[in-house]
Parts: structure tokens; C-alpha cells; sequence
């Protein structure tokens, strides 16, 4: 290997260059300027995105691994800068995204002198980062960074945090990169030939309890997006003509048109596949751990199945809910060997019981959601219009709240890695960045951020790094006035004391014209669908302000506290499902 | 009335990397699940490798699993179990 002296922010940028990143998100400050003096003029094809908040440097490289497949990289400078990813760092913890965070730090020789702007980002990261580490001379920066790389993307992915100080960056170092011999040194546990033994026989119950099931059921969640399951998970659904249900995070990986998909899990959930846990003899449950959003009250949940739980991550089983068959291995190799064995089975009764749930939900919920009475906007009528014009390509990015919901429910899935959301930890504000970062990863698809005006405004500083950029979002506003999921429980449990939840909003089409981006507002069904078109066919960025009718809740809706049985479709009735 | 629940004491017993930050690692499980610990010890068994011991008092032995669980998942360890 060819050995040459550099800087340690060097040594840093070649490193990111050669685990296959060309964009980097960040926000510069006094600590980290060796790496940008460095990126003023890199002769490579790394291109930096500057944001407005390093909050947003880190929500848009969410947005780029999570749309890419590959690795997000964010940066800041030490102190504040770098306490300002904390937000997002729990958010990739949650939702296992892969995303390298670089915060600089302080001289090493000033660590732990309350120097100007120096916080412990190792120790305030250490719940919720896969890995971190601090590096404190430029020598360690190649090895480390290729480990970064690795554990970032490996097993379950997650944020890794990397804290360099300033010495490290500016200090010379023989570049000598060996990303094998750094893996080999983490000396990380691999599988034993007992354990794989197992495996293989639990494979092999499962594929007998699915073959003898008269009403399977399974639930795929983001783990079949990570391991670029989706053919496989098909191919099973179909040869053993079972039906597929899907998490908030799972949406897209079966198509939504798909004739075995019967819908989203959970507490705004589709009724049938709700219905469907309830009904179920067996459960496969892969890549997803059985969120409390997902199961209600536990002590109810799926009370005639057996479940079987494949996930990366051990320490997903027995955690919510416990399995009779535990299978710990990557979701795309376990479902091919499931394929090998799974018999086609007649299950019409069962396939008809969804399908007699789809229709109550038509006729319940979702014919008044997108009726055209009184003429005041519909949340669910926007998405839905989105849905019709916006290709095939489109990437859907939502923000938190009643817009996520509307968005998962009424939006149609017809491409990998095309739903974009903040699930676990639920970020208001995530919307905007980490569009601006499917934007930059995606440069030939058609990304559409739908947010709600309470999240929008958490991060809309980022129209700057639109501006700047030149990246393509296009902006969807449902604004009604109000926090709204937080106004919807306000009014279905706290009778209607809405207390600061109430929006007074600036005027976002001069705000628009500030920030040079075109924009439109719609507020009737009548001009909806010339409004979407106008949107979705615009060059660059577009913002269209959907003024929604104001007190909208969004059902179905199971309530914290109770089981999947019983589901509110309305204010104040809660209905039961527990008996066919 | 509240139900009596028979505390007993565990030992987790965790092989790994003697790295600076992996009582931290160790101790914020054991936060988050609101259990004091009554001691954490690292005995270096081989250079740069050992094993970390953690004995607590608690009624909760499902929570002291999924412990388990997560040390497992801590980079720089290669196992753990518990006994009582």
C-alpha cells in the first residue's frame, strides 16, 4: 500500500471518499475548519451540502442512507455544534439507520478543562449510538473510520458518532488506508457453527407451522428494507399464499396494490390486518419489534398465535412480546430458506375475511375521508391526489404527526425505499432536512415532503439549503392551525381542552417568495388535482400550501391503553372487534 | 395492596475488550431499566481483554435478560450470561 504524508482532515475526507460517499451534510465552525480548509478545493467527487442547523445535517443524512442503501455522513463543529445532532442521533438509533456522525472536538490536551465549546460526545452519545468513539491523534483516523464505516452498516445499522480533536485534524500522518485489517482488529463475534445448527432447525418448524396454518399472517417491518428482502417476502407471500401486513417503516416493501397486502399495522393502522393479529393461528414477524404502536395492550395482543420472530438483533426477542420460534439471522437469507419449503394452501375463508374488513373500512372510513361535501380540504383528499400524479418514482418524505398518518394511509407504494418517515423516536421537523437528503441521494426521482405546519416550521431553515443547493423538493403543507395528532388526542381524551396547540402561522407564500421558490396555495377539492399537477410537474423546488379543514382526526385509531380489538372509528365509539 | 416480589441478586458476567467506555456502555442499560447497580468490576484476563462483572439487586430477572441481550450487543463484547 502507497504511503504519503497528509493531514489528519485529509486522511479523513479520503477515507469517506473511499467507503463509496460522495455527499456530506454539515455546518462549519472554529473547531472543524482544518477539514473544511481541506474541502475548499478537494480534487475528488465528495460534495458538501451546507445546512442551516446541524439538526438538518443530520435528518438529511437519514434521508440519504435511508433512500440510498448506503451510508449518511454528517458534520459539526465541536460544542454546541455537535449537541445539536443529539435529536438525530436518537432518531437513527431508533429507526436503525446507518449515518456517520463527525463532531470535532477540542485539543487533546484540553479535554476535560471546560475549554470553550468542549461537551462529551462520547459520553452523552452512549445510549444512543451503536458505537463511538474519540479520536485524538491523526494516525488513528483511517483504521477507525473504516471500523465507523462498518459497524455503522453491519448486523442492525445505526449512528456511529466519531469525535475528532483539533489537534488530530491538523497533525501529519503516512496515509496508509486498510479497511480488512481495521475490521479484523474489531475482533467481532461471528457466528458459531452450533448457533447456525440452530437456525436451521428453527427454519425448518417455521416453514412446518406456516405449511399447517389456517390463518397466517405476516408482518414485515423496516429489517426487510435493510437486507433488500422485498423479492423474497413476495416470493413467500405468493407460494404459500399468505397474507402480508406491514409496519409504519415496513409500507412499501410488498406493493400497495399488491393482491396479498392487506395493510399497516398498528394504532392508525388498516382494520383488516389489526383484525388479522387478533384472528391468527401464526404470526411471521420479520424485521420488526413489536413497537408498542404496533401492539397495543400487550396483555391482548395476537391471543391465538403462535409467532415466529426473525430479526438481526437478539435482543428484539422476548423484549415486547415473546416468540415460539426465535430466529436470529439477516431477514433476505432466512426468507429464500423458507421459500425452499413453504406449500401453497388454500386459505380463502381467511383471505376473505380481509377483504370483508378492506370493505368495512371503505365504506367507514375511508369513503367520508375523501368525500367531497362541504368543500373544505381533506387531508386524506391531498394525499391521495399526490398518490394519482405524482410518477412512479416519487419518494414520499412525511414529517410527524396527523400528516404522517394521512401520508401512510392514503399514499400508494410502487417503489423500494420510496417512504420516507421518523418512526421510533417520532421527530417533528425530521420532514424538510431529510427530504433536502433524499433530494441529494436521488437526483432523478421526484421527492415530495408532506408536512404538517407545526412541523414544518422545527426545521424550516432548511428552505436556506434549498436555496443554496439547488436540490429538488417538492413541499406539501397540510396546514390546518394546529399541532394536530397532539389536538386529536386533546379532543378525544381531554374534551377538547386545546391547550398550545393552536398555530397563529406567518403568511408561508410571502415566506416562499423570500427564499425564491414558487409556490401555490390550495384550499377547495375543485382546484386540487391542477394544483398537484402544477407541483409535481415544476422544475427545482415547489411549495404548496393546502389549507386543511382545522379539527380533522385521523381514524382508524386504536387508543393507547387498549388491545388491537378494540378501534375507534369515530369520536367517542369505541368498536369492537374481538368476535367475527 | 402491593404485591411482595422477591429480590435476588444477579451477576452479569460479560468477556470483551478493556475499553474505556464500556462500563458506561454497561452502566446505561442498567439506568435506563432503573436498576442500581451494587458493583461493576473489570478483571483483565489477557492482555487488552477480560471480563466485566455487575451484581445488582432486583425482582426483575425478564429485565436482567434483556441486559444481557443488549451487553451482547455492545461492539466489544463476545458474550455474556447471568446467574443468580
Amino acid at each position: 500500500m502507497k504511503k504519503e504524508k497528509i493531514n489528519g482532515a485529509e486522511a479523513l475526507l479520503r477515507t469517506i471518499e473511499a467507503e463509496g460517499i460522495d455527499t456530506i451534510f454539515g455546518y462549519p465552525g472554529g473547531t472543524i475548519i482544518p477539514i473544511y480548509d481541506k474541502l475548499y478545493d478537494w480534487p475528488g467527487n465528495l460534495k458538501h451540502i451546507l445546512v442551516r442547523h446541524e439538526q438538518g445535517a443530520f435528518h438529511a443524512a437519514e434521508g440519504y442512507a435511508r433512500s440510498t442503501g448506503k451510508v449518511g455522513v454528517c458534520m459539526a463543529t465541536a460544542g454546541p455544534g455537535a449537541t445539536n445532532f443529539i435529536t438525530g442521533i436518537a432518531d437513527a438509533m431508533m429507526d436503525s439507520t446507518p449515518v456517520i456522525c463527525i463532531t470535532a472536538q477540542v485539543n487533546a490536551d484540553k479535554l476535560g478543562t471546560n475549554f470553550f465549546q468542549e461537551t462529551d460526545m462520547i459520553g452523552i452519545t452512549i445510549p444512543i449510538t451503536k458505537w463511538n468513539r474519540q479520536i485524538t491523534s491523526a494516525h488513528e483516523i483511517p483504521a477507525v473510520m473504516a471500523q465507523a464505516f462498518h459497524i455503522a452498516r453491519s448486523g442492525r445499522p445505526g449512528p456511529v458518532v466519531i469525535s475528532l480533536t483539533k489537534n488530530a485534524q491538523v497533525e501529519m500522518v503516512e496515509y496508509v488506508f486498510n479497511p480488512g485489517k481495521a475490521i479484523r482488529e474489531l475482533g467481532l463475534r461471528k457466528v458459531t457453527s452450533r448457533e447456525k445448527r440452530i437456525t436451521s432447525e428453527n427454519i425448518k418448524r417455521a416453514t412446518e407451522l406456516l405449511n399447517s396454518s389456517l390463518k397466517p399472517l405476516i408482518i414485515a417491518g423496516q429489517g426487510i428494507n435493510i437486507s433488500l428482502a422485498w423479492k423474497e417476502l413476495e416470493e413467500l407471500a405468493v407460494q404459500g399464499n399468505i397474507p402480508v401486513a406491514t409496519t409504519l417503516l415496513g409500507l412499501g416493501c410488498i406493493n400497495s396494490n399488491h393482491p396479498l397486502n392487506v395493510g399497516m399495522v398498528g394504532m392508525h393502522g388498516n382494520i383488516a390486518p389489526n383484525s388479522m393479529t387478533q384472528q391468527a393461528d401464526v404470526i411471521l414477524a420479520v424485521g420488526m419489534r413489536f413497537s408498542d404502536r404496533v401492539t397495543g395492550d400487550i396483555k391482548g395482543y395476537a391471543p391465538r398465535a403462535r409467532i415466529i420472530h426473525i430479526d438481526i438483533d437478539r435482543s428484539e426477542f422476548g423484549k415486547n412480546i415473546k416468540a415460539g420460534i426465535k430466529i436470529q439471522a439477516d431477514a433476505r437469507e432466512v426468507l429464500t430458506q423458507l421459500c425452499q419449503g413453504i406449500q401453497y394452501r388454500d386459505r380463502q375463508e381467511w383471505l376473505d375475511f380481509a377483504k370483508e374488513k378492506k370493505e368495512l373500512e371503505r365504506q367507514k372510513i375511508i369513503v367520508p375521508q375523501l368525500s367531497k361535501d362541504d368543500g373544505a380540504l381533506k387531508m386524506a383528499q391531498v394525499i391521495e391526489a399526490i398518490s394519482r400524479h405524482a410518477g412512479q418514482e416519487r419518494i414520499i418524505v412525511s414529517d410527524v404527526g396527523q400528516n404522517q398518518m394521512f401520508c401512510a394511509r392514503y399514499s400508494r407504494f410502487e417503489r423500494r425505499r420510496g417512504w420516507i418517515t421518523s418512526g421510533g423516536l417520532g421527530t417533528m421537523g425530521f420532514g424538510l432536512p431529510a427530504a433536502v437528503g433524499v433530494a441529494a441521494g436521488n437526483p432523478h426521482s421526484t421527492v415530495i415532503a408532506v408536512m404538517g405546519d407545526g412541523g414544518f416550521q422545527m426545521n424550516i431553515q432548511e428552505l436556506g439549503t434549498l436555496l443554496q443547493s439547488g436540490l429538488a423538493v417538492k413541499m406539501v403543507l397540510l396546514n390546518n392551525s394546529y399541532l394536530g395528532m397532539v389536538r386529536q388526542w386533546q379532543d378525544l381524551f381531554f374534551k377538547k381542552r386545546y391547550s398550545a396547540t393552536h398555530l397563529i402561522n406567518p403568511d408561508f407564500q410571502t415566506l416562499m417568495k423570500a427564499y425564491h421558490i414558487p409556490c401555490s396555495q390550495v384550499a377547495t377539492h375543485g382546484e386540487l388535482d391542477e394544483k398537484i399537477k402544477e407541483m409535481v410537474t415544476a422544475k427545482g423546488s415547489f411549495f404548496l400550501e393546502a389549507i386543511v379543514r382545522q379539527e380533522e382526526n385521523v381514524f382508524p385509531m386504536i387508543p393507547a391503553d387498549r388491545t388491537l380489538d378494540d378501534i375507534i372509528y369515530e369520536n367517542e365509539k369505541i368498536h369492537h372487534h374481538g368476535n367475527r | 395492596m402491593t404485591l411482595y416480589m422477591k429480590t435476588k441478586k444477579f451477576t452479569i458476567t460479560a468477556i470483551g475488550k478493556h475499553r474505556l467506555d464500556i462500563l458506561n456502555r454497561i452502566s446505561a442499560l442498567y439506568l435506563q431499566k432503573q436498576i442500581p447497580v451494587e458493583s461493576i468490576v473489570f478483571e483483565e484476563t489477557e492482555k487488552g481483554k477480560g471480563k466485566y462483572q455487575i451484581v445488582c439487586c432486583t425482582s426483575e430477572e425478564d429485565s436482567i435478560k434483556r441486559i444481557v441481550n443488549q451487553i451482547c450487543n455492545i461492539v466489544d463484547i463476545s458474550k455474556a450470561s447471568y446467574k443468580i
